[in-house]
């Protein structure tokens, strides 16, 4: 009877090391270090403004209505354009107001004009001598180009527009189905070799 | 054992994060939006009617193409029958004569003007009627003057007066070439060759009248006149294409030369003239060069019923009639010097294609007054 009180210890003591060896096995071990995020907000250093063309007439009687958001960090672009080609200068400055560093700005389609009447539409970006800088296809989805915007530096955006006259009648507008397109102005410091995600 | 060594590890995995952190980039996104309103043309194109001009238009009328022909012959007074009026001549009468229109005469082709008294003459006089006559500045070749006239008198049996016809040089206050002679009293055709008289590029006065002498009741019918001018090179001048604006305010509008594939004879000038007149400045080429590509702006605005707003004008002259093209832009602006909305319509020009028309047409009225002044019209 020894023996087999012997044996029950031996099975108990296995048991309660088995217990052990699972509750050892599924134990976690958090180790706790203290850091902090604190959010410090600073004035852009590019920002977007109205260009000199910007709220002067358009064609029969409208206006190239050009709405900048009050931070500079969008803008709103409603245009009147006719068959051939139509030209809006400077409606748009991009304005690098940080005098010691260069940014690299990105213009990116985000929502391509597509409707087939209109031939070409396209963005350019010039600088202060009237060289361009950059020149963003409106049509093409995903289009990306970018340029550098020198430290303190104010660039003037164009925008060309050409409808086709084909099928279209003196008396009436060119008709558009899809007569919008949104893009992204995106910056980052110079220097850098990555592209914006 | 252990403990220093996951010391070490955790350091270098804070470093290596650390590092990563250091070298991310930021980027700020903006986002902008453009949308398109469109309107119908506030500018369209339209055909001149010109002479050996012929004009296609785009279906909007926001394009055009344009033929032209050159020539080298030129009908710079061109009155076979003055068939409805005097037709821009001028009368430069006397004391006792003077101008008239008529719808018609015995042997007359048609209208004729007359140039008579009411009374008889009490000293020797002369009148004429005038038409003004400019030298295409090239070279001349042949210049041909064609009258067809008669004279009319009383109580004499020999004719008491002659007629003239000459070219007054009003640089020189002097003929530059006249002749007179005694008139049939039937209408008679008479032809001179005055090219040694004219000089290119000037400016004369074709007169065709008669000299008087006193004491007769005398009277000149002319039916026709033609001064027609063979040049050595290929020349054109017209309006090749007219613009209307649609709209009631003014425009700015300028031409701009974009491409050109042209004879290297050729001489050319291009440029626009608005309703009241107002030229810009011209596109011009030079031996088949460009040596000015843009116009000056000028203000375009709507007006009135029966003229165009604007007028795009060439010349042209070369050695021969062979192909040119031009590749022209009519750009107009809400606003002065490119600024508002600016559309360009594109024009393209070409002269003499291959498949040209037949040269020496020159059925075109000569460019001059169109007021009869001086005189009055009997019917």
């Amino acid at each position: 009877m020894a023996w087999i009180k012997n044996v029950n210890k031996a099975k108990m003591g296995i048991l309660l090391l088995s217990v052990l060896m699972l509750t050892v096995a599924n134990a976690s071990v958090f180790v706790y270090y203290t850091s902090s995020l604190s959010l410090q907000t600073s004035q852009p250093p590019v920002y977007l403004k109205e260009g000199s063309n910007a709220n002067q007439p358009d064609l029969f009687g409208n206006t190239i209505t050009v709405t900048v958001g009050s931070a500079g960090a969008s803008a709103s672009l409603t245009l009147h354009p006719t068959y051939g080609k139509t030209y809006y200068k400077n409606v748009l400055e991009v304005v690098n107001q940080d005098t010691t560093n260069a940014y690299t700005v990105y213009l990116r389609v985000t929502d391509p004009l597509s409707d087939t009447n209109v031939a070409s539409a396209k963005v350019y970006v010039y600088d202060a001598t009237r060289t361009l800088q950059a020149t963003l296809d409106l049509q093409a989805s995903n289009n990306q180009v970018s340029f550098t915007l020198p430290a303190g530096a104010t660039y003037t955006v164009d925008v060309e527009i050409v409808i086709s006259e084909n099928g279209g009648s003196p008396v009436s507008p060119p008709s558009l189905t899809d007569g919008q397109a949104q893009f992204d102005l995106i910056y980052t410091a110079a220097g850098t070799t990555e592209t914006p995600p | 054992m252990l403990g220093p060594r996951l010391l070490l590890t955790f350091f270098a995995l804070t470093a290596l994060l650390a590092a990563n952190i250091a070298a991310s980039t930021v980027f700020v996104y903006y986002t902008a939006s453009a949308s398109l309103v469109p309107q119908r043309p506030e500018v369209i194109l339209a055909e001149p009617n010109s002479p050996n001009v012929s004009v296609t238009l785009g279906p909007a009328l926001a394009s055009a193409s344009v033929v032209v022909y050159t020539s080298n012959f030129a009908q710079l007074v061109y009155n076979p029958d003055f068939f409805s009026s005097p037709d821009g001549w001028y009368c430069a009468p006397s004391a006792s004569l003077t101008c008239y229109w008529l719808p018609g005469d015995q042997g007359a082709s048609g209208g004729v003007i007359s140039i008579e008294s009411n009374t008889s003459i009490v000293f020797d006089e002369s009148a004429f009627i005038l038409q003004e006559v400019t030298v295409p500045n090239t070279n001349i070749v042949r210049v041909i003057v064609n009258v067809t006239l008669r004279g009319d008198w009383a109580f004499s049996p020999t004719p008491p007066m002659v007629y003239e016809v000459g070219l007054w040089d009003p640089q020189s206050s002097a003929w530059a070439w006249l002749v007179y002679d005694f008139p049939s009293t039937q209408y008679t055709s008479y032809t001179w060759d005055i090219t040694p008289y004219l000089e290119p590029g000037r400016r004369y006065i074709l007169a065709i009248g008669m000299y008087v002498v006193a004491g007769v009741w005398p009277a000149l019918y002319v039916d026709s006149a033609y001064l027609s001018i063979e040049t050595s090179s290929y020349v054109f001048s017209q309006p090749i294409l007219a613009a209307n604006v649609t709209s009631d305010r003014v425009l700015y509008a300028r031409l701009k030369l974009e491409a050109l594939s042209v004879n290297p004879s050729l001489n050319a000038s291009i440029w626009l003239v608005n309703s009241t007149a107002h030229e810009s400045s011209r596109i011009t080429i030079r031996n088949g060069f460009p040596t000015s590509w843009e116009t000056s702006w000028i203000a375009v605005s709507p007006p009135i019923a029966g003229y165009y707003a604007a007028l795009i004008q060439a010349n042209a002259s070369k050695a021969s009639p062979t192909n040119s093209s031009v590749s022209l832009v009519l750009e107009y602006c809400t606003l002065p010097q490119g600024m508002g909305a600016c559309v360009s319509y594109p024009v393209t020009l070409i002269i003499d294609p291959r498949t040209a028309l037949p040269h020496h047409s020159g059925s075109q009225e000569p460019p001059g007054i169109q007021a009869w002044r001086g005189g009055t019209t009997r019917h």
